[in-house]
Order: structure tokens, then sequence, then C-alpha cells
């Protein structure tokens, strides 16, 4: 029940053993390429990368349907508002009163969606391929503070934890007669506030005692803290971040220099 | 001579607490009036205490959280293994004292059972190899060994205590503070967390502090037990001394194990000379087989009507029933069964408790009478109606259901508006509204509180506030999950009185609890899950008197009824349910 609030999935690729801050890095380098490229074949290319760094993570296809749903209601809007709005050039493909869809308007939506579909997948094969607490020991290695990764941490360990609580929340107040798929948008809305009050006020209780157990523990004694699993880069990583980096180095470059991809 | 003495027991005391009062910054009223308590190195203590008696906010105290973190106006002293925990920071004291909460899902907070157990000591600056060998040897102490690289929130809530056991234990404490770590897990968890608990004690002469409400583990481990009442020490003394006083026990609301009861019983019965004073199932049983001769036979009728069984309305067989599941099967996920083949047939005005483990189906199970689960296969019919046909909302009419949490439900700022919600969802009218939402809060004792906010209120109160909730609907039927759990004694006992009179009045009760007393006194009949199916289906008399099907699932009767029946060849029925039908069979030689 509980395993759809989860992202990472346990395998043993090539992928997941990589250092999480090589991931992180590329990640957050696909990411960025994805925004200064428009071409829509160069960003296809790009996406075609990401696609074979899930397949060889191991994403089950289960997995990447929940993806590729979870954008696709996006990635049809941009599609189909984007020619709406930008209605320049030629061929026109259709035209009907003031709807008129050109070849390059139609090219430049998919070129968007394709673009936030790098972006997601970008993400997703991140947090598919990395356990949360290696994230966030990347994150802190890479210089994020140790008290915000803890709070990140912490944000996703009670991720599958708070999903329950709101179906148990809801299921509770349904019982006690409440029908929150009836009405009109407004009243659906105002229906939450009868889960989304024992939400807060369960949170605001959980919040205290684990506040009691986290400072029970040590938490901010005045000593340099220690970590168990140190993060150590083996040649194979420093292998797959020279590579990231020459690639997106690359890239930019010839984007800026001859306007490759623009 | 005097002063070396007094040094030496100075160095043997774990604790010593002098004259502490404290009152928390909210508040000028002290949680905590003039407490005084010494415990001696390798002692393993209890403290009970009904709601609010101030034991948490003791625990507190004893690793420095307060007045550290939690200020208030304190005073006096208390000084851990020499350290006085108002003048040292608390993470200085955490390899001194390591504490274990009540809520497992709010102690751990690491994506994986190693990193929570590695965490103290990192914090602490331990280096890494010396870390990561007290994590294999507290998960070793806490049998835990295969579990490393499990989430903490897929584990068991047994095991879930555990890991935060061994939490505590890699910081090297040689004190540990338990703060009702058992109040939340079903029968096997508990066996699980005291049975890590006393070890630790036995073997490592590790000092144990720990708040409980189970009398019949704490005569089995304890050393001392203090009584706590109103933030003061009302008792003190051995178990055998405290349990004892069974009239002081009560009038604070705590139950003592029902052997306890007997022997006052009996030395009122038989005005014994020689006083007995039973602590545990063994002596009991020693001592009767000695002193008192063959059980007398007595009636049904003879043996007082503790359980309303006896009372039981005669229900025809052809009448429709309130719930009937047949064939019932359930899935969570393709593949895997949680309910296999349940077949259940509950009368209108029946009180029915459901007992098993957790996982065993009982929660899944009670959810389809009210659709909130959909069966896989097979057929939950509600008062002759196929429950398919009905959404939730439309079986709230007839079949109420009070979650475990009042947490979950509560979202008021008034007792009164929190109770009128379900009615106000039904559609009912204002005035009529109004007779039931009062007619609730009398039938729970709330009607003081009516404009109180609820979440302000102690959990005993807070479940009697959705239980009044439940009732202003009018259920035909009423589900309870494990109504009981975490109040003490005398809340339940106010609790399940409620819950009796309503049964009175003819509405069809489902309990589910893991309290086996509650079981006895309250339901006239049982039903026990074991892995998706029911395996003992009949009155409580006959459920609790096959102790063999039940030790199957881990469950146990009563301690009385487990007394008579291994007291079955002396004549005693192995059906007795309560402590006044045991002395009215016995006799003396």
């Amino acid at each position: 029940m509980s395993m759809k609030y989860d992202l990472y999935i346990e395998r043993n690729t090539a992928i997941h053993r990589l250092d999480p801050r090589v991931k992180l890095i590329g990640a957050a380098l696909g990411m960025i390429a994805a925004v200064v490229v428009s071409d829509l074949l160069v960003l296809a290319s790009i996406y075609a990368i990401v696609l074979v760094v899930i397949k060889l993570g191991q994403v089950t296809w289960e997995r990447f349907k929940f993806a590729t749903r979870t954008i696709l209601p996006v990635s049809i809007m941009i599609v189909c508002l984007w020619p709406l709005f930008y209605r320049t050039g030629t061929p026109v493909l259709f035209s009907w009163g003031p709807i008129i869809i050109t070849l390059p308007s139609l090219l430049t939506g998919i070129s968007a969606a394709l673009r936030i579909n790098v972006m997601a997948f970008c993400a997703f094969s991140l947090l598919y391929t990395t356990p949360q607490g290696s994230l966030v020991r990347g994150l802190v290695k890479l210089g994020l503070p140790y008290e915000y990764g803890l709070s990140l941490a912490i944000a996703l360990r009670y991720i599958p934890t708070f999903g329950g609580i709101i179906l148990m929340i809801m299921d509770a107040q349904k019982a006690r007669g409440l029908e929150l798929d009836k009405g009109s948008f407004l009243r659906k809305t105002l229906k939450y506030v009868y889960v989304m009050a024992p939400v807060v006020i369960t949170a605001l209780r959980m919040a205290d005692q684990l506040s009691l157990a986290i400072e029970s523990r040590a938490f901010g004694a005045p000593v340099k803290r220690t970590y168990v699993t140190d993060l150590r880069m083996r040649v194979v990583d420093t292998i797959a971040i020279a590579v990231v980096v020459v690639a997106f180095t690359g890239l930019v470059l010839a984007r800026l220099l001859y306007g490759f991809g623009a | 001579m005097a002063a070396e003495k007094a040094l030496k027991q100075t160095e043997e005391l774990a604790i010593e607490i002098r004259g502490l009062t404290y009152a928390y910054p909210t508040s000028e009223q002290p949680v905590l009036k003039d407490i005084n308590l010494k415990v001696c190195k390798g002692e393993f203590i209890s403290i009970m205490g009904p709601t609010g008696a101030g034991k948490s906010t003791l625990c507190l105290t004893l690793n420095g959280i307060i007045p550290q973190s939690l200020s208030g106006k304190i005073e006096g002293s208390v000084v851990v293994d020499g350290m006085n925990t108002l003048s040292y920071g608390v993470h200085v004291l955490t390899n001194k004292v390591g504490i274990i909460f009540q809520e497992p899902e709010s102690q751990l907070f690491s994506m994986n059972v190693e990193e929570e157990i590695s965490f103290g000591p990192e914090n602490l600056g331990v280096s890494p190899d010396e870390i990561r060998k007290r994590v294999d040897w507290a998960l070793g102490v806490v049998r835990m060994e295969q579990y490393r690289q499990r989430s903490p929130f897929r584990l068991s809530g047994g095991q879930k205590q555990r890991v935060a056991i061994a939490a505590a234990l890699s910081m090297m404490p040689s004190i540990l503070v338990l703060d009702e770590p058992t109040s939340g897990l079903d029968p096997i968890g508990k066996m699980e967390v005291f049975s890590v608990v006393h070890d630790l004690k036995r073997m490592r002469n590790m000092t144990v502090v720990m708040v409980e409400h189970e009398s019949e583990e704490i005569a089995r481990f304890s050393d001392k037990v203090v009584v706590m009442n109103e933030g003061k020490i009302v008792l003190e003394g051995t178990p055998r001394e405290v349990f004892a006083q069974t009239q002081t026990m009560m009038d604070v609301g705590l139950s003592v194990p029902q052997v306890c009861e007997l022997a006052e019983m009996v030395n009122r019965k038989f005005q014994s000379k020689k006083p007995y004073s039973f602590l545990t199932l063994q002596e009991a049983k020693d001592a009767i087989r000695s002193d008192f001769a063959e059980a007398r036979p007595t009636s049904r009728k003879d043996r007082g009507t503790s359980s309303v069984s006896e009372q039981r309305r005669t229900v025809r067989d052809d009448a429709v029933p309130a719930v009937e599941v047949g064939d019932l099967h359930f899935e969570y996920e393709k593949g895997i069964e949680v309910l296999r083949g349940i077949d259940l047939r509950i009368q209108k005005g029946e009180c029915v408790a459901i007992i098993g483990q957790n996982g065993s189906g009982k929660t899944t199970l009670v959810k389809h009478f009210n659709g909130l689960l959909r069966p896989t296969s097979g057929k939950v019919t509600v008062n002759g109606d196929d429950a398919a046909d009905k959404t939730v909302a439309e079986l709230s009419r007839t079949v109420g259901y009070l979650f475990q949490n009042p947490d979950h439900q509560i979202f008021s700022t008034s007792v009164e508006e929190e109770v009128a919600f379900g009615p106000k969802n039904l559609g009912i009218s204002p005035e009529d509204t109004e007779t039931r939402v009062a007619n609730a809060l009398r039938l729970v004792g709330l009607e003081s509180y009516r404009k109180v906010p609820p979440s302000t209120l102690g959990l005993g109160q807070r479940r009697k506030v959705t239980l009044a909730s439940i009732v202003a609907m009018r259920p035909e039927v009423m589900i309870l999950d494990e109504p009981t759990t975490g109040i003490d004694w005398n809340g339940s006992i106010q609790l399940m009185n409620s819950v009796r009179e309503l049964n009175r009045q003819g509405h069809t009760i489902i309990t589910i609890t893991h309290n086996m007393r509650v079981v006895a006194q309250y339901a006239e009949r049982t039903v026990v899950l074991a892995d998706g199916q029911v395996i003992l289906d009949g009155p409580t008399r006959e459920v609790f008197s096959k102790p063999d099907i039940l030790r199957t699932t881990f469950l146990a009767p009563p301690q009385i009824t487990s007394l008579a029946q291994d007291l079955q060849p002396m004549g005693f029925a192995p059906d007795i349910l309560s402590v006044e039908e045991f002395c009215s069979s016995l006799e003396v030689r």
C-alpha cells in the first residue's frame, strides 16, 4: 500500500552505484542543457540520452509510466496552447476562424513540451536510482549545511507517513457522512478543510514529539559531526563526471559560438 | 564509617531526584510536585499513573530536555550517574541516559535502520569505525540484524520500538528511560519489547525506568514500582507491596494483575490469618493447590454476571443480520491476499470483539462493513442490503466507525461543533441535531466540555469526543477500532461502560481490541483472526477456553482465566472470566 509514495527503486546497476554527487550534477546539467537549446532534434537527442540512463538504471515499466503520466497533461497542454498564441510562419497547417496553426508554431510547441519532459525525466531518473539518504548526503557534501540536509531527509522520509495519514483521515471523515466528491468545485474544495485540519493538528503533534526525539539523540552537539558512510569518488565516478561536464560545455559552447541547436 | 557508607551509596545510585517541582512555561500549575526518587544502578523501575499524572514530564527531566530545551519553573535537583541534569546540556547526557518515546512513527526519522542507529553517535563525533561496531552491537541486542537496510516506515510496531531502543543504545547510555513504549503495540510487539528490555537489565546491568500500564508485565520484570497521581508519587515499593494496595490503585484509576485482585478478595472472604499476596500466576497456582479444596461446582448463574453474555437477548437465527460477510477475499496489491475467505454473521444487538495480531486483517475486515473497502471477491450485506450498492456516506447512516486515533477526525474548535458534524452531514434538522449532541455528550460524560476546543483535551477525553460524534449519528451498528489503546484503566472502563450502555439500547457493537480484560468484561462474542482467516468464533467464554488455539496466534486469555485453566484438575471451570467468579468457586480445605 505504501509503495506508491516511494520513488527509489532498489537495484544494483552501474547507475545506482554512481556517486550521488555525479548524479546530482548530471541531472542539474541535463536540465540546464534543456533550457539552453531549443532545436527539436537536439532536445530529442538529450531526451534519448536520459531515456538510456533510465533504461540502464532498470527503472520498471510501471514507474516509467507513472512518470510519463504525471507530466502528460502539462505536455499536451503546451503542445495545444503554444500554436494558439504563437501563430507566425508558414506553411499554415490548419485554420478555422481565429485559430491558425502553422508548422513552425507546432514544432516550437512540441519542443517546449519536450523540454519539460527532459527536465522532469532528469529529476525522475535521479530519484528512481538514488536512495534518498545518499541524495541528501550528496547535497551536504556539495556544500548544503547539514541542518538543511536533515530537514530535506526528514521531509522525504515522512512523505509516505503523511500519505497514509491523509488517506486515513479521509476515511475517518467519510465514515462520518462527509461526501468529498459531491457538490460544486468550490464546495468540494471547502470540504477538504475537514481533512486538512486534522492533518495539520496531527502534523504539529508529530513535529513536537519528533523534535524531542532528535534532540535526545544529541543533535546539535557542539562537536564536529562524523558520517558513517562517507562518499568516495571512484575512478568511474570521475570519468562519468568528466564526460558529463565535457558534453555539457561542448553543447553550450556550440550553442553560443555557432548557434548550434538554437 | 558512616561517611564511607554514604559515599558508597551515592556511587551506586543511577538516579537521584530531590524535591523536584516543575511547571511548563505555558502554565502556572506545576506538573510535578516535590518528587523524591532514588534508583540504584541496575534496577528496573516501572512508573504507573493515570493520564496526566506527570509521568512523561518526569521522563523528560531525566535526560535534561527539561529544563535545557523546555524551560519553565523548576525547583529541586535531578542527578543521573553523578551529573546534575539541570546544569549539563542534553547532548552531554545522551551517553548517560537513552530515552525511548511512545510513538514509534515520530522518533524514527531516518531512511533506514542503520542510519537511524548511527544518528546519535554521528552527532557526538564518534569515529566511523567505532560507530559501525556500535551499530552491529546494538542491532544484535535488539535482534534486528536482518533489517539493517529497511526503512523504519516498513517495520511492525514492535520492530520500530526495538530500533528506537538500538538508536538510544548506540550512544552507550547506562540508563534507559522508556515512556510507554508498548502502549500502541499488539501482543507480539509487546512481548518483543519487554524481552529486549529485560535482557538489557539482566545481562548488561542496564538501569531501566519504564512508564507502563501493563501490570502483569510489571509484576514479572520490575524491581520497583512507582505510582504517580496529579504530579506526586503516591505509592512506591516492590511490585508485591504496591499491587497489594488494590484500593489505592483503584482510586487512582489503575489496574493491578488479576491474581493480586484475587489475593485481596480471598483475604477478605476467608479472613485469612496469614494474608495471601500473589504476584504471579505461578504463586497463585501454588497457593491454591496447597491450601484450597477442590473447586465448588457452581452453575453459571452463581458465578455472577460480569459479562453481558448471560443477559444476552435471544436472537432468532432467521432474523436479518446486522452484518453478514460471505467468502470475503481482499487484496490491497495484486496477489497479496489480506483477507482469505471470511464468513461472518453478526446479529442485530450483538456485542462482538474481534481480536488478533496486527496484520491479521481485523481493520481490513471491518472497513468492508461501511464500504471504506470493497471486496476483491465475496459479499458483504448490511441490514440485508448489499453493501456494494451503497456509498460510504449512505452506509454511514447505518454503520458508525470510531477510528483508533481521535486526532484523525477532530477538526473543530469546540466539542459540540465536532459532535454535530456527523448529524449535519446526514441532513438532520438543527433542533434534532441539538438533542442528539446533548444526548451523546451525556452518554460519554462530557456535558461540561461543550465549548472546549477538543484538541486541547487529553487522549482519553478526545476519544470520548469522537465516540460521541459517532453516537450522535445514531448508527445501528458501531465499529470501534482499538477504543482503549493508550488510555488508562479507569478511562478504558468509563469508555467501555458508555459502549455497553449503547449496546443495551440496542446498538450492535463490533470492537477491535488487544485488551483481553476488556474482551472478557464486555464482549459476549469473540472472533479471532489470524492471517486473514477466522480461526475461532463463538461466545467469549468458549473462545477463551481454547488456549491452545489462541496460542497459535500468540494470544492468551486473561490471567484469571489462565489460572482457572491451569487448575482445571482441581475442578475449576476453564471458562471463568472474572476474579469474582473464580473467588466464588474457592473453598478452604
